[in-house]
This record gives structure tokens, sequence and C-alpha cells, in this order.
């Protein structure tokens, strides 16, 4: 179940909730943009903005721990990988690697801005319904020319739908697989085959039997677009973004 | 009024025999019709007619005085089919956005398109899940939410290929009652299978296929009794009816 949780959208009524879809994903790529350069006053705004929107969008302190827990090492590499690469004052030394001041605080840094983007990145999803963020994007690719917004928007939904269901038919097989001792198989290439030809196999399959399914409920590739519509407030909150990325640019 | 009217229809596959064999078949509106037969005899080919996913080369389909072949979305608009494995028929990310996809496609406006699916999964009684993703339902709750992505087009014939495989009692018991249900507000229902313990005391008429041929038609406690023959198990209900006759003419 934990996995069925994560970046999964809550219903709710918050600012972020209400925000128009469009509006959330250029605030998020703004904001994301602000914190790549931003250092300890901005970080800390970035973090307290964060830290209101969660408490607006009753996103609870467990969830966000629990999200974060899993880029936890990833986090942690990215902080290592920093400490021991920086050049600088070393504060400790080991067989010629250094760990130096200026390593630890860039690591420290790093880590912080990177937890920020996935904090945001989480409210988003949490905020928004995947429909939403699929009709969003529908909207934001259709004034660019050879790009088949709504081919890209249809397959978006799909694979949202039918990751839990591939990822369900590989483990299916796989068990079944191991209930017949591919284990005590060696090669790590034919075991690879062996599990991977026959849940392509029953993918194909599946799609076959989804496109008859669709075409039962009379899909056609160009059903309109969804309308959406941008309020005040989500102008507000872009200008705001806006002015917010200015100003982290220049501290 | 016959809503469906097939007349010499057969099904081939270039340089193969006929999948489905020179097929007559008339349907009224309200019937409830259960089409049994071993696997391969053609049942699925047979109902993939009824909309327009399959259209032969001979013969032809007729729903509600139409042909099929000449307008495909009023077709599939009438006839809601189910298909057997309820997974690779759920679009959707979420329970709402599956029932909304047929809507959506027939072009209605969204505050309508909400509407509908609202009552339509308060029929089935999902609404309480219409936020979740699809793959956290359980097997009765996922035929059901197949079901009510159907019934939000507003279909008067409803087709379930092998409704009951792959299902739990209290799954079987829910699709049962919701058949019934549509039964009852006078919807067509055609349902393929090969297990007649399920639909016994639902059906009126009892089709049997072989190889692609109709080889009975008739009411369902008369044609029963040659479902054996057929290579169909005869309900358990049914054979200890007829070994208490029997028992009684002795
Ligand atoms: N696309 C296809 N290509 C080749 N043979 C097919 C195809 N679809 C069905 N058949 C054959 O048609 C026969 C009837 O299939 P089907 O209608 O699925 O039967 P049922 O639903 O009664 O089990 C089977 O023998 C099957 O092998
Ligand atoms: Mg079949």
């Amino acid at each position: 179940m934990a996995q069925t949780i994560t970046f999964h959208f809550q219903p709710g009524t918050s600012f972020l909730h209400q925000m128009d879809p469009r509006c959330k994903i250029i605030c998020l790529a703004l904001v994301s943009l602000s914190t790549l350069k931003a250092v300890t006053a901005g970080l800390l705004l970035l973090t307290l903005l964060f830290a209101v929107l969660a408490w607006d969008a009753d996103l609870p302190g467990k969830t966000i721990f629990f999200e974060l827990r899993y880029f936890g090492l990833f986090l942690l590499v990215v902080f290592i990988s920093n400490c021991l690469t920086q050049p600088g004052t070393p504060i400790y030394s080991l067989k010629g690697i250094n760990i130096t001041r200026e390593g630890v605080v860039e690591g420290l840094f790093a880590s912080w801005r990177l937890a920020l983007i996935i904090l945001m990145g989480l409210l988003f999803s949490v905020s928004t319904r995947p429909k939403d963020i699929r009709t969003a994007i529908e909207h934001l690719l259709a004034p660019i020319p050879f790009v088949p917004e709504k081919r890209i928007a249809v397959m978006m939904g799909l694979i949202v739908r039918f990751i839990p269901v591939i990822l369900g038919t590989t483990r299916e097989i796989s068990d079944a697989q191991r209930a017949r001792a591919i284990d005590q198989r060696k090669n790590p290439i034919l075991r690879m085959s062996r599990l991977v030809l026959p849940v392509m196999r029953r993918t194909i399959g599946r799609s076959q039997r989804l496109a008859d399914a669709m075409e039962s409920r009379c899909f056609d590739e160009n059903r309109p677009t969804p309308p959406l519509k941008m309020v005040r407030t989500d102008w507000q909150a872009i200008t705001l973004a806006v002015f917010f990325h200015i100003i982290l640019q220049s501290i | 009024m016959n809503i469906i009217e097939i007349s010499n229809l057969t099904h081939q596959l270039i340089g193969g025999k006929p999948i489905l064999n020179n097929i007559n078949l008339t349907v009224e509106e309200g019937e409830f019709i259960v089409v049994a037969g071993a696997n391969g005899s053609g049942k699925s080919t047979l109902f993939k007619q009824l909309n327009g996913l399959l259209i032969a080369g001979k013969g032809q389909v007729k729903v509600d005085g139409v042909f099929v072949a000449d307008d495909l979305k009023r077709a599939r608009q009438k006839v809601g089919m189910i298909f057997q494995e309820a997974d690779s028929q759920i679009v959707g990310e979420t329970v709402f956005d599956d029932v909304a996809f047929g809507p959506e496609n027939l072009g209605l406006p969204a505050e309508d398109v909400g509407r509908v699916v609202n009552r339509t999964l308060d029929l089935v009684g999902l609404l309480d899940l219409k936020e979740s993703p699809p793959h956290i339902l359980s097997g009765g709750e996922k035929r059901r939410l197949a079901i009510a992505g159907v019934l939000a087009m507003a279909p008067r014939i409803i087709v379930f290929d092998e409704p009951f495989s792959n299902l739990d009692y209290p799954g079987i018991q829910q699709v049962q009652t919701q058949m019934a249900a549509l039964h009852s507000e006078g919807h067509t229902i055609l349902v393929a299978t090969h297990n007649l313990e399920t639909v016994v005391g639902m059906a009126d008429r009892l089709i049997l296929m072989q190889e692609g041929e109709i080889v009975k038609d008739g009411p369902f406690y008369e044609v029963v009794h040659f479902a054996e023959e057929f290579g169909v198990y005869l309900p358990q209900s049914v054979r200890s009816r007829g070994e208490f006759q029997a028992w009684l003419k002795r």
C-alpha cells in the first residue's frame, strides 16, 4: 500500500487545490528554477513558502517525512559527493581524500535545494488531479506546432493507469517462475529474458483488448480538450512567482 | 420490436474456416439472453459484431433498426460492452475519470458529465471510491466499474462477455445483482458464459453455440437440458430438479 500513497492526489479545497493546473505547472517551474541558484536567505524563504502552502493544503508532516524518506539515500549521495569533490580548506582527510568546509556547505545547500524541489513536486501532485495535469499539458502544448498534444495527453493518462497493472503482471510471472526454481539458474541474461518476454507478450495482448474497449466506448482521438479557466488568483500567483524568482536571482 | 437482427452472418478469416457460420438471430427489447458454449465456440466473436468491433464479410447486423456498419458511433452508444478482463477496459486514472471517459467521447458538456458520472457511480455503489486509482479496487469492484463505464453512455443493450470469470463469490453476487437490476429497468441483456449456474433463474432464453454455429435457441429451461451435449456444464439445480421429476415418474 505504501507505494500507492506516494505522490498521490488527495482531494481538498486549499489554495493550491483551487489553482488552475496550468498555472501550477508554470509556478512549479519558476519556483524550481529559483531554487537552483538560491542560498541561505532564499532557501529559507522558499522553505517558508513551502511550509505555508503545505499547511494550507493540509499536507501532514508525517506524509512529508514519509515521502522524503524514499529520496533520503539520493539526498545523502548528493551531500557526500559534494563533500568529497569540492576544493577548499580540508577539515578532515583520509588517505588523500579530503572533506572540505566548502564541500560540506555546498553539499548541504545542494541537498536542501533538491529536497525543496521534491517537496514542491509533492505538493503539486497531492493537490492536482492526474486528469487535470493531463488537461493542463494538453493546453500548454497546444500552441506548439507539430506536437500531437491530444495523443500525448491520452498516452500520459494510459501510462499512469497501466504502470501498476504491468507491475502486477511482472510480479505474478516472476513469482510463478521462482516457484519453479528459476533462482537456480546462474545466467542473469537468461533469467531476465525469461521474465521480460512473457511480460511483453501479456502486455501486448492487454493493449489489444484495451484498444477494443476504448473503441467500444466511442473513443475518438479528436475529442475536445476539456476547458480550463484562469481566475484572478491564478494571475496573482504567477505574478508572485515571477517576482519571487527575480528577487531570489538578485540576492 | 426487434432490437437486434442478425441475418446470414458468416465471419471468416482469409483462408481459414469460418469462426461464425450462417448466424441468424433476433432479439426483442427487454430480453435476458444467455449465450453458452465451450471455449472457442465463437461467443466473443459474435458479440463483437454487435457494436462493430468486428464486421463480418457476409451477412448483416441491425441494432435498433439501423445497420451497425452504417453508424458505428450509434451502435456503440446503444450497445454497451463489458469484456471478460475488467483490468484492460478501465482507462481512467481514477474511478471518476474512467466513468467519464464514455460521456466525454460522446461530447457531453462537463457539468452533464459530472452529473451522469456521480449518478452512475451511485447506482453501482462505487461513489465512495470515486477518487481512487482503479488498481486498488477488488475484483468485484473493478467489474462494477467496468459496468458503470458502459452505463454512463446510456446504452439500451448491455452485453457481458464472461462476466463471472476470476470473481469470488461476493464478486459474482455483486455482478448478478447489477444485471438483475438493469434487466428490470428494461435493458436488453446478453451474457456469454460457460457457467450456467451463475445465471439460473435470471435468463429467459438460452442460446447454445458450437464451432461458430447456433445449435440450440429457446426458453432457458427447455434448452438447458441440451447443455452437456455441447460441452456446457448442466447447472446443479437443473440437474437435481430433473432427477426429482424422474423419481416422481418412477
Ligand atoms: N483474431 C483471431 N485470429 C484467429 N483466430 C481467431 C481470432 N479471434 C478468434 N479466433 C478463433 O475463433 C474461434 C472463436 O473464438 P471466440 O469468439 O473467442 O470464442 P469464445 O468466446 O466462445 O471462447 C476460436 O477458435 C479462436 O481461436
Ligand atoms: Mg470469449
